[in-house]
């Protein structure tokens, strides 16, 4: 259970389930509207070269986050 | 019977709105830019059985926020317009993020038509959906089409007009419609702002739950239409203080 980290420390297959949202106003609103809730279940597909952005599955759509946002995103690894 | 109607399209990016704009309307749309704002809103007409339909094609839209200017122009169009009806685009291949968007839509007070398009794309991918029970679930009709293909639209035309001409005459739509139940502790606050609310007239066009809703999501918008009359802490401070 004690096993929750930022989204952006995750590799390329892990799966994680999301446990808070540490963020609020348009970024959270945006999110939210892209089916990031509490409890939804979702996998790390690739990091760009350099890192930056990530690539997330999340309800079968492919969707790319910046780390800055990533890390405001906790999760529970799979 | 020569009535006039309006429809307004909406829904999330890459649903086919426009392509199915196109489809309602043929070539006679012409594209006019929305005042104050460089988010274009595109006009066009049909005519179905006697009468006229004006489709106005809104921009594309995760949700119905304050935060980003075709959002705010998408949700003036609807408030200030009062389309008779809104049709809201849906993604079949993407129902479950598509809907929050429906909710929204009906939060806000507008009566609501579900056209769910590319089923085609849907069913490639093994998404087999259950109009009826769909419909049944969500209190709304819902009209299945593919408007690349030309596909539902005229099943959609005819499910426009009995649902522009059961406006005209009133009446309510034929099921009961879903709300979102917030939960015991936001729902009373929602109540007592919504009490408040009832008591200001100017606002009574629109629907006060959404307005609520939207004032306990800090809607910069909502808040100054609210604060012309009452100052946003003063009502925080009276709900948050009775409870």
């Amino acid at each position: 259970m004690e096993n929750k980290l930022s989204l952006d420390c995750l590799k390329p297959k892990d799966r994680c389930i999301i446990k808070e949202i540490l963020m609020n106003g348009a970024l959270s609103q945006r999110l939210l509207d892209m089916g990031f809730l509490r409890g939804t279940q979702l996998e790390i597909i690739r990091n760009a070269p350099f890192s930056d952005p990530l690539e997330v599955k999340i309800r079968g759509s492919h969707i790319s986050l910046r780390h800055d946002e990533a890390k405001l995103l906790v999760v529970e690894k799979l | 019977m020569n009535l006039k109607f309006t429809i307004a399209l909406t829904g999330q990016p890459n649903a086919g709105k426009s392509t199915l704009f196109n489809a309602l309307t043929g070539s006679r749309q012409f594209i006019a830019n929305y005042p104050g704002v460089t988010v274009e809103k595109k006009t066009g007409v049909y005519k179905f059985q006697d009468d006229k339909y004006t489709v106005i094609d809104l921009p594309g839209t995760y949700s119905l926020t304050a935060y980003s200017l075709e959002e705010r122009v998408a949700r003036a169009v609807i408030l200030d317009e009062k389309p008779h009806l809104v049709v809201h685009v849906m993604d079949a291949s993407n129902l479950s993020r598509s809907l929050s968007f429906t909710f929204q839509l009906m939060e806000l007070g507008c009566r609501v038509l579900i056209a769910l398009n590319m089923i085609d794309v849907a069913k490639a991918r093994g998404i087999n959906i259950d109009v009826e029970a769909f419909e049944r679930k969500i209190g709304l009709k819902v009209v299945p089409v593919i408007a690349n293909k030309n596909k539902g639209v005229d099943q959609l035309k005819q499910q426009i007009a009995q649902a522009c001409c059961e406006k005209q005459n009133q009446k309510s739509p034929p099921s009961e419609k879903m709300t979102i139940d917030y939960g015991p502790q936001m729902e009373s606050v929602i109540e007592q702002i919504e009490k408040t609310l009832s008591q200001m007239e100017d606002l009574h066009a629109l629907s006060l739950r959404w307005l609520a809703v939207k004032f306990l999501e800090n809607d910069r918008e909502v808040e100054e239409l609210i604060s012309g009359k009452k100052c946003r802490n003063s009502i925080l401070a009276k709900e948050l203080g009775d409870n």
